[in-house]
């Protein structure tokens, strides 16, 4: 795995180095900022794999660094972690924001950085290995390779609000108890996906989360959310706030918006893509449970029926 | 197996040798940069200046100290570091320096 790592202090980058060296990567190319590593992305003909970079820095911290780095078509689904210190665990939102796939603790620890580096590796295997099925069996066969992955959360191309469904997992494990309690989850359910994606080549249907994301962005009205596609034609979003719209008015708004595509999903003899929007999930003050939960919880509503859920938003048993 | 047993034989072949190596040269450039600080802080002069110095000395050797096996520097230059950014006084600053100075002093003395 080629490694990129950018921290303005030389001993760090020694060390992050020597570490992951200890741990089986040797492939470490170092820069003391952001604007030398974006010039290594662009000029040096490397492909890099990971990577890392310090989220504290002078000149460029690394939630613009990441946001910069998610401009260029070929890192725009590289992993990127950020590295902070514990007290700067705060500002990590920024670089989640940004695109960031994981962060680090300062100091480093060799057991933590090898679990994480150790997420980054098995994902680029995954890829790797999908990437080869596509290009040994065609197109038309890996599209059924999609379809045996209905469930699998994507990287939708094209959908730049989008965060990958396990940064936002990360996203939830770096948040104190207090905002963790602050902080809503709720979800957004196509209907009709599984109707789509069987008849809608796999380009088709991810054109379609495309399409249906758009009229999530537009019809929330802020920028101040995260979204997120978990696979199985639904996507979370995570507010600080309250979302300050009712499920019934968000789901009557993206239905309307979707409406617009009737003719381009009729000459795809393809029905229009329809939206349940899932009750708002929050961390419960007298059961604390693992921060995940609340996608869990989000998703769940947003999949069943309201008929079938309980007044505060869980499924009926 | 933690980052400090690992380190313990320190061979200089070992992959952190050479960070260890930056961490010691680096040592008395970083003791003048805190030094000179603490004597702006104590005279009230450019203490604005003297307070970014610390705080950026102090993050990158709490970053790195304790993973190199020297956890009391690391712990108190994370606290340094701590109360830099939480804007405490003068007084509790001073104070806080003092032993991070004295530790990076020693390293110079091995």
């Amino acid at each position: 795995m080629r490694i990129l790592a950018i921290d303005d202090d030389p001993v760090f980058l020694e060390l992050l180095a020597g570490m992951l060296k200890m741990i089986g990567y040797g492939q470490v190319t170092t820069m003391a900022s952001g604007d030398e590593a974006l010039h290594e992305l662009d000029f040096s003909g490397m492909l890099y794999d990971c990577i890392l970079s310090d989220m504290q820095m002078p000149d460029m911290n690394g939630a613009v660094l990441t946001a910069a780095i998610r401009q260029r078509t070929a890192y725009r689904q590289t992993p990127v972690l950020m590295i902070t210190a514990m007290s700067g665990k705060n500002t990590v939102d920024d670089a989640f924001a940004a695109g960031a796939t994981d962060y680090i603790t300062k100091p480093l620890d060799i057991i933590e950085l090898r679990a994480r580096i150790g997420m980054v590796d098995r994902l680029l295997a995954e890829r790797r290995r999908l990437a080869e099925f596509a290009r040994l069996v065609g197109q038309r066969a890996a599209a059924a390779e999609i379809k045996a992955e209905f469930e699998t959360p994507i990287l939708i191309p094209g959908f730049e609000r989008g965060i990958e469904f396990l940064a936002m997992e990360n996203y939830l494990l770096t948040l104190g108890v207090k905002r963790m309690y602050s902080t809503s989850a709720f979800a957004i359910h196509i209907k009709n996906a599984s109707i789509i994606f069987n008849k809608a080549s796999g380009a088709t249907y991810v054109q379609m989360l495309g399409d249906v994301g758009a009229q999530i962005v537009d019809a929330l009205k802020t920028e101040d959310v995260m979204i997120s596609y978990a696979g199985s034609g639904t996507f979370v979003c995570m507010v600080e706030r309250d979302p300050g719209q009712s499920p019934d008015d968000l789901e009557i708004l993206i239905n309307i918006g979707l409406m617009d595509f009737e003719t381009i999903y009729a000459a795809d003899r393809l029905p229009v893509p329809q939206v349940r929007v899932g009750e708002a999930a929050r961390s419960a003050f007298l059961s604390p449970t693992k921060p995940t939960r609340i996608l869990e919880r989000a998703i769940q509503s947003a999949i069943t029926p309201p008929e079938k859920r309980t007044k505060n938003g869980q499924m009926v048993a | 197996m933690t980052t400090v047993d690992i380190w313990a034989n320190r061979r200089s072949d070992h992959p952190l040798a050479r960070a260890e190596r930056l961490f010691r040269s680096m040592a008395a450039e970083r003791l003048d940069t805190l030094s000179s600080a603490w004597v702006r802080l104590d005279s009230g002069q450019n203490i604005r200046e003297a307070m970014d110095d610390i705080r950026s000395v102090a993050h990158k050797i709490a970053g790195t100290a304790a993973s190199l096996g020297h956890g009391n520097l690391g712990n108190q230059a994370a606290e340094v570091e701590r109360l830099s950014i939480e804007g405490a006084g003068r007084a509790a600053l001073l104070k806080a320096l003092r032993p991070l100075i004295a530790g990076l002093a020693e390293l110079l003395d091995d």
